[in-house]
């Protein structure tokens, strides 16, 4: 099967320039990324601040393009301008601060600011705007002003308004770091049934542990390059290294590699507290 | 320093017909040298109150006592108030504005006017408190990492010296290891300076494994506030308000629930770790 996106020997350089705007050297953030996304798949990017997992974000939607190597979205070449308006359509973005992203004073009328931009006819528009919000769970506050919403409803109804644009990917760049912990569940839970229910394309890009469990596969991101790649269980059975690229695993898989460097037999990947509770119960059983 | 909180009220919007009340009745004491945790989801009132503990809003009614001293009668000196209550606002490297670093965290100490050594010596101090190293000090806040812009804007709320030292989500948007770096620097402080320190933070964990106490805020008013192992016991009240108890105290939770017989009420991972691990040998 044709990968729906892939990087291959991607770089970015950034150049760094004084007041004349002579260039005064090269900054190399993203360094020979191979990554390759199946369509329909939940995909997470892990990486400390500054590893260059903002500036692959932002090639995906073509807002910066290679400076070697190549990136296709969709079979389209992300360095071909022709391509670029054909590749924002089918790989939305959502930024980290909602209060950016939204810019009409009734919710609808937000969500259906892309469509609208696509010349979409108004009675689709309309219908495209219900069915998004219903799909992020925001569609009775419709007539709302955004100024009246919370974070995570903001940063829904700035999904919402991704998703009337029909798109086949939605790209998250550190959708939750300015949440509160419900605002965080809610927006990563409409994350992951967009994905289920309408088989979208999900780039999740975060520093949230906890967040990423519910990934397909995880890529971790250090200096550039791809240092990690492997299904959640994987990736944070690796925590030393995952410590040395600035990051960390989750609390509960702290806590049974903890119990497990203590001598007790017990899984060292285990991701939800559920499971660990499970596991922990029939060993103190066994023991009886 | 001490603080103290007295049926503080406080309305946005006064006399515009779209009153909102953001705090009501707030009652709190907080002693000197304390390290506190308040929680609570967007809206629920703590960023109005961090505010009002610094001077920069002025509550509808009520009274704030600092070390006794009531800082709303005539006579108070609010400058002298903002200087020894230091405010971190969310994302404070948004605040640097100065060509090199040290000139930005001077900034602060030059308009409290004291001499330009007493400025000096307080700003190379509040710079290494943070982790900043020396050659940094004459590059452009620019130019640096997030996490070095985030120390470098409270190395300059540090170096006013504040007794209080007040902070809105240090750690919203670092990395794991950016998160441990300003919350060991709060420790610190903390601990060798006994600076009074309060901590805004959606963190859970965070707030479970530095903070002495936690005081919980829903719909402008204190709803719970204990040590953090208390006020972690109230896992479903805490959900209802858009909250959540850390992993370490969910995994207790849930096997206490289950019957396990667990002893003590551990909330961050090696307390947790400990317990179960004396649970599983049957000590």
């Amino acid at each position: 099967m044709k990968p729906f996106i892939n990087a291959s020997g991607l770089v970015h350089e950034y150049s760094r320039r004084d007041e004349e705007g002579n260039v005064t050297g090269i900054n190399r953030a993203l360094d020979g990324v191979d990554i390759e996304v199946i369509a329909g798949s939940f995909i997470a990017v892990l990486g400390a601040n500054g590893s260059g997992k903002s500036t692959f974000a932002k090639h995906l939607n073509a807002l910066l393009v290679p400076t070697e190597g190549t990136l296709y979205v969709d079979g389209m070449d992300t360095s071909e301008p022709d391509n670029s308006l054909l590749i924002r359509r089918t790989a939305g973005m959502v930024f980290q601060n909602p209060d950016n992203q939204i810019i009409s004073n009734v919710v609808e009328e937000d969500v259906g600011f892309g469509p609208e931009n696509l010349g979409v006819p108004p009675e689709e528009i309309w219908q495209r705007v219900e069915e998004s919000l219903k799909n992020v769970g925001m569609y009775e506050y419709r007539k709302d002003s955004p100024n009246h919403l919370s974070g995570g409803q903001k940063q829904r109804v700035a999904i919402a308004g991704i998703m009337a644009m029909k798109p086949k990917c939605i790209i998250l760049d550190e959708p939750t770091a300015m949440l509160d912990p419900a605002g965080r569940k809610a927006v990563i839970k409409t994350a992951r049934d967009l994905n289920k229910k309408e088989n979208i394309t999900i780039i999740l890009i975060t520093h949230y542990m906890e967040e990423v469990t519910g990934a397909d596969y995880v890529y971790v991101m250090s200096e550039g390059k791809v240092k990690m790649q492997g299904t959640p269980r994987q990736v944070f059975a690796r925590s030393e290294e995952l410590v040395k690229y600035r990051l960390s695993i989750p609390e509960v898989t702290k806590i049974a590699l903890g119990l497990s460097k203590k001598g007790i037999n017990i899984p060292k990947d285990i991701l939800y507290v559920e499971e660990l509770a499970d596991i922990l119960l029939k060993l103190k059983a066994k023991s009886f | 320093m001490s603080i103290k909180l007295q049926n503080v009220n406080y309305i946005y919007g006064m006399g515009t017909g779209k009153e909102k009340q953001a705090l009501s009745d707030i009652n709190i004491e907080i002693n000197n040298g304390e390290f506190i945790g308040i929680a609570g989801h967007t809206g629920s009132g703590k960023s109005t109150l961090v505010q009002l503990l610094n001077g920069l809003e002025r509550a509808t009614s009520g009274d704030i006592f600092y070390n006794g001293q009531n800082i709303y009668s005539k006579s108070y000196n609010m400058r002298n108030l903002r200087s020894k209550a230091g405010l971190v606002f969310q994302y404070p490297e948004y605040q640097l504005f100065e060509t090199t670093v040290i000139n930005d965290v001077q900034f602060g100490p030059k308009n409290l006017g004291l001499p330009q050594l007493e400025v000096e010596l307080r700003s190379f101090n509040a710079l290494k408190m943070c982790g900043i190293d020396d050659s940094l000090l004459d590059v452009s806040p620019f130019a640096l990492s997030g996490g070095q812009k985030r120390r470098v804007a409270i190395a300059g709320v540090l170096a006013m010296q504040p007794e209080v030292l007040i902070l809105d989500e240090p750690a919203a948007g670092l990395d794991p290891a950016g998160r441990d770096e300003i919350l060991g620097l709060l420790k610190k402080l903390h601990n060798e300076n006994n600076t009074t320190i309060i901590l805004v933070s959606h963190s859970m964990e965070d707030i479970a494994a530095y903070v002495d106490r936690m005081v919980v805020m829903n719909k402008g008013k204190i709803v719970l506030d204990g040590k953090p192992e208390k006020v972690f016991q109230f896992e479903k009240e805490l959900e209802q308000i858009g909250l959540g108890v850390p992993q370490a105290a969910r995994i207790i939770h849930q096997l206490k629930d289950a019957g396990a017989d667990i002893k003590g009420e551990p909330v961050t991972t090696d307390e947790s770790i400990e317990a179960i691990y004396k649970w599983l040998k049957g000590f």
